[in-house]
């Protein structure tokens, strides 16, 4: 199979092969960012296939990604993460992830258990203290394994404000967790 | 990643473990979404091979098995034959031909003599001969100088220099009765043949009508 740049230059002359091994190699990972960001699978999946139906057009009229195509992917979705939300302001915990996360079945040691409520209680602060910025940020830095330059590459702003923006929402998340768990306990 | 606060580790290494939580695709929506690409690239290809094709087929109107050499000689042959053919239909249409370039000929011969005539004419009429100047300009007989000769004042010189040039048959003004001077009164008076009663015309102006020049005196 090819990979990375000889991918790309395939995908470009619209080699069937080529474009197949990119659907099946970033589709789950564009699907999985989406429904952190918008919280509903029906959604995520309409919106992978805005994203791949976007990347074929641009493919087809000779444009598209020339170095990076998961940075061009992410930020396709992210767009249209952002234009669905600002039309429907549909913002739904993140219980889908959530439920995947508890969706075993065996029986949980304490530390599980605590590591668990840490969980939603972190889940919890990304949906209800960030701003949309700022979960942004965070899911692609550290969710997603972004760098600075691919982040802000990704939602169209300067390393320096990426760095403030992560900044201030880990500091959020930091306080919300330290309130929550007070809370708990 | 620049976080000085501990308490900024233990989030990020909440936010790692978070980025293991399966939020995967279910199956069923991948695979129709995978078949939809599918289809849509499957169009998106067809209609790039549509234009190439078409592209190729204005390309290749050329019958097929043809040489630039062949072209080449093709064309030579195409030429060598279009002259022979002109160099044929000349021979027959000769006469033709002949009369036609001598009557291209002729005519502009016309065009040079026509004005050289006129000029000594012009001169006897006025009574006046040129000055050497005008004179070679007129002996030069182009249009130009005609109309040189015509606007420039001719320095007054008696008649009878110029008595070969002139034509008969051409009306001419009457001698000015020796005085070549002032004629200031010659010209005769055109009789009033009709009165200035006309219904257009205004009537005429009644110095009845007219009030006094002169302004009553103010008495006191």
């Amino acid at each position: 199979m090819k990979e990375g740049v000889a991918l790309l230059k395939a995908a470009q002359k619209l080699d069937e092969e080529a474009l197949t091994a990119i659907f099946d190699q970033f589709a789950p990972a564009i699907y999985k960012y989406t429904l952190r960001l918008c919280h509903d699978p029906i959604t995520a999946d309409n919106i992978v296939g805005d994203v791949f139906a976007q990347l074929l057009e641009q493919f087809g009229v000779g444009k598209g990604p020339r170095t990076n195509l998961r940075s061009y992917l992410y930020q396709t979705a992210y767009h249209l993460v952002v234009d669905r939300s600002r039309d429907s302001q549909h913002n739904a915990p993140l219980e889908v992830a959530m439920s995947n996360f508890a969706g075993g079945h065996f029986m949980p040691t304490q530390s599980q258990i605590e590591e668990r409520v840490m969980m939603e209680a972190l889940i919890s602060a990304m949906n209800t203290e960030l701003t949309d910025d700022q979960r942004h940020v965070i899911i692609l830095r550290f969710l997603e394994d972004f760098s600075l330059k691919e982040t802000a590459d990704i939602m169209g702003k300067e390393i320096n404000n990426i760095k403030v923006i992560q900044n201030r929402g880990i500091a959020r998340l930091r306080k919300a967790m330290g309130l929550q768990l007070e809370e708990d306990w | 990643m620049e976080l000085d606060n501990p308490q900024d580790q233990d989030i990020i290494r909440l936010l790692t473990m978070l980025k293991d939580v399966r939020g995967e695709y279910p199956e069923n929506l991948f695979v129709a979404q995978r078949q939809s690409y599918l289809k849509r690239m499957t169009e998106i290809e067809l209609g790039m091979s549509g234009d190439r094709g078409s592209r190729n087929a204005a390309k290749s109107t050329k019958p097929p098995g043809e040489s630039p050499a062949s072209n080449t000689l093709l064309e030579t042959a195409l030429v060598v034959a279009i002259a022979a053919e002109a160099s044929v239909m000349a021979f027959f249409y000769r006469d033709q031909l002949a009369d036609f370039f001598q009557t291209l000929t002729t005519g502009s011969r016309a065009e040079e003599v026509t004005p050289a005539p006129a000029i000594p004419t012009s001169r006897e009429v006025q009574g006046i001969s040129p000055s050497p100047a005008i004179t070679s300009t007129a002996a030069a007989a182009s249009p130009t100088g005609m109309i040189a000769a015509a606007t420039n004042t001719p320095i007054p010189v008696m008649l009878g220099n110029n008595s070969s040039t002139t034509t008969p048959g051409v009306d001419s003004t009457p001698v000015p009765n020796g005085n070549e001077g002032n004629h200031y009164g010659q010209t005769p008076k055109p009789e009033r043949t009709k009165e200035n009663s006309g219904n257009n015309d205004k009537p005429p102006k009644d110095d009845k009508d007219k009030p006094p020049k002169e302004k009553p005196k103010k008495t006191k």
